[in-house]
């Protein structure tokens, strides 16, 4: 401020300068004190209002509280009570091995035995073998040269590869013996992979289906055979779960490994395929990790020894009764230690990460005890939590026994709730693919699908029903998300092999989000239907359970009515769209006519409109109802409203029911109910038991001048567009 | 044309609650215009539920909302679109209730027929002066703000992410801040526009060479600008119970009325610098007037 050399301002308080007219260098302008000490006011409550009201009740608003550790749900049982649960598996397949990680050239040199416990009926000749790293190694592929978009392991960086060195029993080695099985088109009838040409030259077309002979011995039903087997990783570049990005290495899917044997002593062998999982045996798995000693490890099952020397880390860790093994090393992770219940938790991520460890935390000590009520206690001493850096996305979101990979920002995520959703899901697999070990290329909604259904469960328990995304007032379900997953590319099955799929968007539609969603509508519909998979995943638990296995559960625990509506939604193709057509509602009128009394036409009444009142005849009322889509049969509710306020639920059925399957499916039913009320107004399934339905936009009809309108949508675009105007504005 | 001036020491926003309503009468229009696409749409999926869109903020309404997202994801689209398009009419539209209200503010009369067809005669200067803030506002966000966070942001990748956070965003504070002294700026040429006749172009030389002065603006318009950012959050967080949907709507209209209020008071204070600044010779835009 310039020396003020005028008059005070005096006059008013609003005048904050004033101008000396007769000043001869022309007009000059100062500031009065009193004026300039009113201005810091006035400034000073702007900032206050702004800070306080802005971030205290804006923020607010669309920050929704972490919620707090809440008890495990009160789970309904069946009728019988709940199976008790195996204490342990049959061991089919059992690995020790040693693997020795050299980050600097993303390689692992392994070597161990695996043995082999035929409990086939057949004496066997061969072994199958997978090779999954072999995916990666060139572009030709099974796993590359599927036409497949739309889901994960896009990325294709480094190619990986596994040599086998050496695969010897009782000193003879049998690997010379080995040949890949080719996959050229011909692969299960799988119309992904058009007959591609073997690579380049004689090279085969892919390696990660291998068979090896056995010479000239075979092994007899209940026999065991130790293989000795040395081997050699090279990671690719992180894709499709596994591999390395910088000095982070996730190790997934990283030995030779036996194929899962069947009853019937053939192997369930099959390519890697890009939406495909895999299937192998219960076993024993015994682990020792050599890694330099800068780096942090995380493993499969407990860790039971652990040493350092010559600049080297050397844990060894074991596990039984599970079906994989995979491990994860990095410079950089940083380590948290938790426990819940009996289980110890370890969580791994980034520097920086804390807030998402907090997350992962609530998840798995939630998770562990709302699954363990519903299906389970979970019967392991650790669980692993890896968060994987910025860059190595493609390792997050996977399952492994005891390890499990989260994925998501740092930040805490205000509204949303992807790194909750995404570790729930990963523990759940711990039940629906770890304990309960379905084929996941021939049945991939076996585990995914019951997974994500079982993963809603909890995020429901956790968050209500809303708060998927929370904006103001906009506050979106988690079921959302599974149904926006669920909206099909094409209305196939969804219970189908991986390899019968359109595309990758397909199968990712309907093996998680339908699967979901169809199971969620069950569950609302049928008191015991939860309860039903409850039954499963510990009758099935260190099982190999089928489609028809579930179906027969579903059947005794919540009713045959319930599993002819679980078959009918997810083996057929299509969805189900139930809606309203239209309502009628008239006042009931007197007569009017020729009326023959006793059929005889010389005793012809005429009545006309006015001879009698219609005082006290009420209303005609009906409402149509239809269905759209597959033949699904559940017990929808109808909510109907009268004219005074009161309001009714029917239900109604489509059929074929259960109980009278011949009846046929109808696309129509009429709901009668005349009464001394007008119908105003229908509302199909008022309380959302069917979230399949297609949509809900048209599960509504009112009587002309009884419609709500849309007052509140016209307030919040006057209100935020009035905000826009202003931003634009003057 | 230079309309009689009221004395520097008379102007004052809460002088002019006329004006004031006037413009915040204008934007409640535009809101009016650009909702009525979204209700129509909205009054067409669900107005036939017996409770109207109340039911797609309900509890069980929040299926309803996402259903609607599906299905009619390309009708959104549409009118997403259509809205920011009329959106970007209204920004040039928007320059003549501008020139009316800072008219309002300056001129001895007080009548809205007056301040109209000063806000038509003033609409060249300010769409000069809108260009203008736009080209430099553009260039300043990209070389203070982006382009730097760009540069930065490969060199954080061994920081923790608040920190690689952190020092990637400061850029883009630093360029908040240019863009509040651009406002400023900006307002200050428009008050020399419309108290003082000047051009765009002396106007706009003029403010750049004073510093102090949009320095001083910006003491008085930041707190402002908070203020309202303050009132829009209550706003925001006003949104329930849904029955009281009449209370709501006024009191959000309360809450945009007295963010023009803010804005014009930022306004009135541009125009009484605007004095000091022409009385100041060597700033002076237009010397001829200052000399008699
Ligand atoms: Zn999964």
């Amino acid at each position: 401020m310039p020396e003020c050399p005028c008059r005070p301002a005096t006059e008013t308080l609003l005048a904050t300068w004033t101008r000396d007219a007769d000043a001869s260098n022309g007009v000059r302008f100062c500031m009065a004190k009193r004026t300039r000490a009113r201005e810091l006011l006035e400034s000073a409550v702007f900032v206050l209002v702004g800070v306080v009201v802005g971030v205290g009740l804006g923020a607010r608003s669309v920050w929704p509280k972490t919620p707090s550790l809440p008890e495990a749900p009160v789970v309904t049982p069946p009728e019988k009570g709940f199976p008790e649960v195996p204490r342990t598996s049959e061991r089919v397949a059992d690995y020790t091995l040693f693997a020795k990680l050299d980050p600097i050239n993303h390689v692992v040199e392994g070597h161990g035995t695996i043995t082999l416990k035929n409990r086939s009926s057949a004496p066997l000749s061969s072994i199958r073998l997978h090779l999954y790293l072999n995916a990666f190694k060139n572009d030709r592929t099974v796993f590359r040269r599927a036409r497949v978009s739309g889901f994960r392991g896009g990325v294709e960086g480094a190619p990986g590869l596994v040599d086998v060195k050496k695969l010897s029993w009782d000193g003879v080695d049998l690997w010379p013996k080995h040949s890949f099985v080719e996959h050229t088109g011909e692969y299960p009838q799988d119309p992904l992979s058009p007959g591609a040409p073997p690579a380049v030259g004689t090279a085969p077309s892919d390696e990660t289906d291998v068979m090896v002979p056995l010479g000239e011995r075979t092994l007899a039903p209940g026999e065991s055979a130790s293989f000795e087997i040395e081997f050699h990783d090279e990671l690719p570049e992180i894709s499709e779960r596994t591999g390395y990005h910088d000095s982070f290495h996730f190790v997934g899917q990283w030995f030779p490994k036996l194929a899962r044997l069947e009853d019937d002593g053939t192997f369930a062998a099959f390519p890697f395929h890009h939406l495909g999982e895999f299937a192998a045996d219960f076993g024993r798995y015994d682990v020792t990790l050599d890694v330099p000693a800068t780096f942090t490890v995380g493993a499969t099952g407990a860790r039971v020894e652990q040493k350092v020397e010559g600049g080297r880390r050397i844990e060894r860790y074991q596990l039984d009764d599970v079906h994989d093994f995979a491990f994860t090393a990095w410079d950089r992770y940083v380590l948290r230690e938790a426990r819940e219940g009996e289980v110890a938790i370890h969580l791994l991520s980034p520097p920086g990460y804390e807030a998402a460890m907090d997350r992962e935390l609530l998840s798995v000590a939630y998770g562990l005890r709302a699954f363990g009520a519903r299906y389970g206690a979970y019967p392991y001493a650790d669980l692993t939590v890896v968060h994987p850096p910025e860059g190595a996305d493609e390792a997050g979101g996977m399952e492994y026994p005891t390890l499990i990979t989260s994925g998501g920002p740092w930040f805490p995520e205000h509204g949303t709730h992807e790194v909750e959703g995404v570790t729930v899901h990963e523990l759940g697999h711990q039940w629906f693919y770890g304990m309960v070990a379905t084929h996941e290329v021939e049945w991939p909604a076996g585990d995914e699908g019951l997974n994500s259904y079982a993963e809603l469960g909890v995020m429901q328990d956790l968050y209500g029903e809303g708060s998927a995304a929370r904006f103001g007032d906009v506050d979106l379900s988690y079921l959302i998300f599974q149904l926006r997953g669920a909206e099909p590319d094409f209305e196939e099955p969804v219970f189908q092999p991986t390899w019968a799929f359109a595309n990758g968007s397909s199968y990712g539609s309907r093996v998680y989000g339908a699967t979901a969603i169809i199971l969620e509508t069950l569950r609302r519909t049928y008191p015991r239907f939860d309860a039903a998979i409850g039954v499963y995943a510990r009758r099935f638990r260190f099982e190999h359970p089928t489609q028809q296995e579930l179906f027969e559960v579903i059947a005794e625990v919540a009713g045959d009515d319930c599993a002819a509506a679980a078959r009918a939604a997810l083996t057929q193709p299509g969805t189900l769209d139930v809606y309203v057509d239209s309502i009628l509602s008239e006042k009931k009128r007197p007569p009017t006519g020729y009326f023959d009394d006793g059929g005889d036409p010389s005793k012809r009444k005429k009545l006309g409109a006015g001879d009698e009142s219609s005082e006290g005849l009420g209303y005609a009322n009906a409402a149509w109802i239809g269905r759209k889509g597959a033949p699904i049969d559940l017990p929808i509710e109808v909510e109907l409203r009268f004219g005074d306020g009161t309001r009714r639920r029917e239900i109604v059925r489509f059929g074929p029911t259960a109980t009278s399957p011949n009846k046929g499916a109808a696309t129509w039913r009429r709901l009668d109910v005349d009464g001394p009320q007008p119908l105003v107004a229908v509302i199909v399934d008022p309380d959302l038991r069917v979230p399949m339905d297609r949509t809900r936009l048209d599960n509504f009809a009112t009587r002309e001048g009884h419609s709500g309108g849309a007052p509140v949508t016209r307030e919040r675009a006057l209100a935020w567009l009035g905000v826009l105007a202003r931003s634009f504005g003057p | 044309m230079i309309a009689p001036k009221l004395d520097v020491d008379a102007i004052s926003a809460r002088r002019r609650p006329k004006a004031i309503a006037a413009v915040w009468a204008f934007e409640l229009a535009v809101a009016w215009v650009l909702a009525s696409p979204w209700v129509e749409i909205v009054g067409r999926v669900v107005g036939r539920h017996p409770d109207g869109d109340r039911a797609l903020f309900w509890e069980h309404g929040r299926l309803l909302l996402g259903d609607a997202l599906i299905h009619h994801a390309s009708i959104i689209s549409a009118l997403v679109r259509s809205t920011l398009w009329l959106l970007a009419a209204w920004a040039i539209v928007s320059l003549l209730p501008l020139g009316g209200l800072l008219a309002a503010l300056s001129d001895r009369d007080t009548s809205l027929r007056n301040a109209a067809a000063r806000g038509t005669a003033l609409f060249a200067r300010m769409a000069g002066l809108q260009g203008l803030s736009l080209v430099l506002g553009a260039f300043g966000l990209l070389l203070i703000g982006v382009v730097p966070s760009l540069l930065l942001e490969p060199r954080t990748a061994n920081l923790l992410p608040r920190t690689a956070l952190v020092v990637s965003l400061f850029p883009l504070v630093m360029a908040g801040g240019a863009l509040a002294y651009l406002g400023a700026l900006f307002d200050l040429a428009r008050a020399l526009v419309a108290r003082h006749d000047a051009t765009t172009l002396r106007a706009f030389v003029a403010v750049l060479r004073a510093p102090r002065h949009v320095g001083r603006l910006v003491a008085v318009s930041l707190p402002r600008t908070l203020a309202s950012l303050g009132l829009l959050g209550l706003g925001a967080a006003l949104t329930s119970p849904l029955h009281a949907i009449l209370v709501i709507g006024l009191v959000h209209q309360v809450v945009a009325f007295a963010r023009v209020g803010l804005r014009a008071s930022t306004l009135a204070r541009a125009l009484s610098l605007s004095d000091e600044l022409v009385s100041d010779p060597e700033l002076s835009p237009v010397e001829a007037q200052v000399a008699t």
